[in-house]
């Protein structure tokens, strides 16, 4: 290191580390950056008339810093508005940044508007834009999205009180063995009673539809308190086939 | 150590590094998205004061005598010329970065 001065306050000035390269170039490269705590305060009127008077003009860029510099506090003052959207004000304070760029290019000295008003609402928009783009992705829920932490640092994602009921893959290949067992009874029964089965549940007829005791009873040209004892009958026989076979 | 570099990034207090444009020209095409973007003021010798465009990162490694150093969320300050006329470095690292 060749030098390192500051002064609080004041000024710093720092010379880059690389002895034997400065040394080599004679020189050497000085650099200094340095930033403020705080932001800029806000232009006084003049100054800031000057700065938009270098706009359009080859000075343009200074004019345009200076007023980007001493206008961020206005971000961050309309960003903190936004607090209460779920978005970070970092994230909120660079979408205002870009609103107030827009608004410095855009800006037209001849309109009577100060450029704090026209800037805010340039800034918002901006803002609001963005938050209107991102209202569908924020009611997306990645399913890896820890719901719960218990004391070990377990983590209950979503996915893993996602899913499908226990036995609904079984559940499809048991009914379809008792529809067979039930078919291999009903073919058990007299013929009359196998017509009156299916038309009452349904169970291979054109319509697959159930019919009520009355319907089936019309059908048949019977009584319906027959149909109900055949029924009764029939439910007996039927339930005596099944355990037979099961 | 002193890099000359005192600039710090005022929304978050975080440390800026810095690094030419030219060098990162080639990962800025997916630099679109506004998130992460800044303007730091700044004041410098030369120049009086001034804003640099900024970018904040998810991570920024330093590897430096066999040792690695890591800040998440590390903030890059887009620098638009040369940091040094002869090209012998492009970054300009702040020294809080090498601190552990």
């Amino acid at each position: 290191m060749i030098c390192s001065a500051t002064l609080p306050g004041k000024f710093r000035y720092a010379a880059r580390r690389n002895t034997q390269k400065v040394v080599r170039q004679g020189g050497g490269d000085i650099f200094y950056i340095g930033g403020a705590d705080v932001l800029p305060v806000p232009l006084e009127n003049e100054a800031e008339a000057a700065a938009i008077q270098m706009l359009g003009t080859d000075q343009e860029d200074d004019g345009r810093a200076v007023l980007i510099e001493h206008n961020l506090r206005l971000v961050v003052y309309i960003a903190r508005k936004f607090d209460n959207t779920g978005i970070g004000v970092e994230d909120l304070i660079s979408i205002g940044t870009i609103g107030l760029i827009k608004a410095i290019n855009s800006f037209n000295p001849e309109k009577n508007i100060k450029l704090a008003t026209y800037a805010s609402r340039c800034i918002e928009n901006e803002i609001l834009m963005y938050l209107r783009r991102n209202n569908k992705i924020r009611m997306e829920v990645s399913i890896d999205e820890p719901l719960n932490v218990d004391w070990d640092g377990n983590e209950l994602l979503l996915s893993d009180i996602l899913g499908t009921e226990e036995d609904v893959i079984y559940k499809g290949i048991e009914g379809e063995v008792d529809r067979m067992l039930l078919n291999k009874a009903i073919n058990k029964l007299s013929s009359r009673e196998q017509v009156i089965v299916r038309l009452r549940f349904g169970l291979n007829t054109k319509d697959g539809q159930d019919r009520t005791q009355k319907e089936v009873a019309d059908l048949l040209g019977i009584s319906q308190s027959y149909i109900s004892r055949l029924e009764k009958k029939i439910m007996n026989r039927l339930k005596k086939e099944i355990n037979r076979m099961s | 150590m002193d890099t000359g570099n005192r600039l710090y990034e005022p929304f978050s207090g975080k440390p800026v590094c810095l690094v030419e444009y030219d060098s990162l020209k080639y990962c800025m095409g997916n630099l679109q998205k506004a998130s992460g973007f800044r303007m730091i003021p700044y004041h410098s010798i030369g120049k009086k004061h001034g804003v640099l465009p900024g970018i904040t990162t998810e991570k920024l490694i330093f590897f430096s005598q066999g040792e690695k150093y890591e800040q998440k969320g590390g903030i890059i300050g887009i620098y638009p010329g040369k940091l040094n006329r002869d090209g012998e470095f492009h970054a300009i690292v702040h020294p809080d970065i090498l601190k552990k």
